[in-house]
């Protein structure tokens, strides 16, 4: 079981209790979606078992935030709609 | 209810906010069409529209109000643990006779990690092994002050009875009052199917004659009100998050320590109950 702690430094993170800044919640780094306030989920996306990008998700609204250079390794992916779409879904 | 018509679905993307509009406009349609804009019919869509959002608002807690619960517990359990537990007895040096009538395991210095047999807390090799001063000054009635009191009595009870040391009492096994079950937040939101449930019932209700629809109001604004002064002390609790995480790290060692003494005090008593039978 968790520490009591650090389970209020995640629902602090989650956006209870006002907003933290980021470097107040240790081994995460919370971006926030500046449309919704929301903070985001950093998700994984994997191609064929190899890492290609760590992309900003915000599962409330379901949209995906990414730079010129995730979209550039993303662009490189025959099926990278396909993988974002399942990556949605879990 | 409302509130059981609420999930966390996968497929929900309707917040709180986007309900509440459409409903509300829903609500105002029928009011409007149904009865020409009866003010009972209207209390009753407001009523009830209250209740929902009151609702979801209670149902987001629901899965963090016992972490806000046992913040606020342990902080004050933190906050009076030094007043609980008064000055610590002084210190010295065990002797043989402490050996022999069971204040110490041994003279000398710990050769492993040992530990200190008076508070059972984990010492060191190599550190000196002391004992609690009886001629300690402590505050009547504080938890070191019956822990020494105690602990002395049952060893001289105990040499009294069988001409030999008081044995070593059993581990104590206490659990981490910060170790909690991780709860899994999200703001909730709603599937289509979820707003056409909520949307029926609300036209269910508005149905009742007004004389139905009076009562209904009464009773769901008493219902109201029990969710809002719920809902507006997790809302305390929850703006004190911050608060508790300081509050939190600088109580733990005494926090510990009063569980801890608390637990061997019990435990003394219960052996010298055994003693004394």
């Amino acid at each position: 079981m968790p520490d009591i702690v650090d389970v209020l430094r995640k629902l602090q993170a989650a956006g209870l209790g006002g907003d933290v800044p980021p470097q107040e919640v240790p081994g995460q780094s919370p971006v926030r979606d500046s449309a919704s306030g929301d903070f985001m989920e950093p998700r994984d996306i994997f191609h064929e078992g190899k890492h290609i990008a760590t992309l900003d998700y915000n599962p409330r609204t379901g949209a995906w935030f990414l730079d010129t250079s995730e979209l550039l390794k993303l662009s490189r992916v025959p099926n990278a709609a396909s993988l974002i779409l399942a990556e949605e879904a879990k | 209810m409302a509130s059981e018509k609420i999930n966390n679905s996968i497929n929900a993307n309707i917040g709180i906010d986007q309900l509440k509009k459409d409903i509300t406009e829903f609500a105002n349609e029928v009011v409007f069409t149904s009865s020409g804009g009866s003010t009972v019919m209207k209390s009753a869509a407001n009523v009830l529209i209250k209740n929902i959002e009151l609702n979801h608002l209670s149902d987001n807690f629901s899965t963090v109000e016992k972490i806000f619960e046992r913040s606020q517990d342990l902080v004050i359990r933190g906050k009076q643990a030094q007043e609980k537990l008064g000055p610590s007895p002084s210190r010295r040096a065990a002797t043989a006779d402490d050996v022999a009538r069971g204040y110490a395991y041994s003279v000398g210095n710990h050769s492993g990690n040992g530990l200190d047999l008076l508070w059972q807390v984990p010492y060191s090799a190599g550190s000196p092994i002391e004992v609690a001063d009886k001629n300690s000054t402590l505050r009547p009635g504080s938890i070191n002050q019956q822990l020494l009191e105690r602990f002395l009595y049952r060893g001289e009870l105990y040499f009294s009875l069988y001409n030999a040391p008081a044995p070593e009492l059993e581990a104590l096994s206490i659990q981490d009052p910060y170790q909690v079950d991780d709860p899994q937040y999200a703001e909730k939101m709603y599937t289509t199917e979820q707003k056409l449930e909520i949307t029926s019932w609300l036209l269910d209700n508005l149905k009742n004659s007004e004389e139905d629809l009076a009562t209904l109001v009464f009773s769901t604004a008493e219902s109201n009100i029990a969710l809002e002064r719920k809902n507006t002390r997790n809302k305390l609790l929850e703006g004190k998050i911050g608060y508790y995480i300081t509050q939190l790290l600088e109580l733990k060692k005494v926090i510990n320590e009063l569980d801890h003494k608390e637990a061997y005090l019990a435990l003394i008593n219960n052996h010298i109950k055994e003693l004394e039978a």
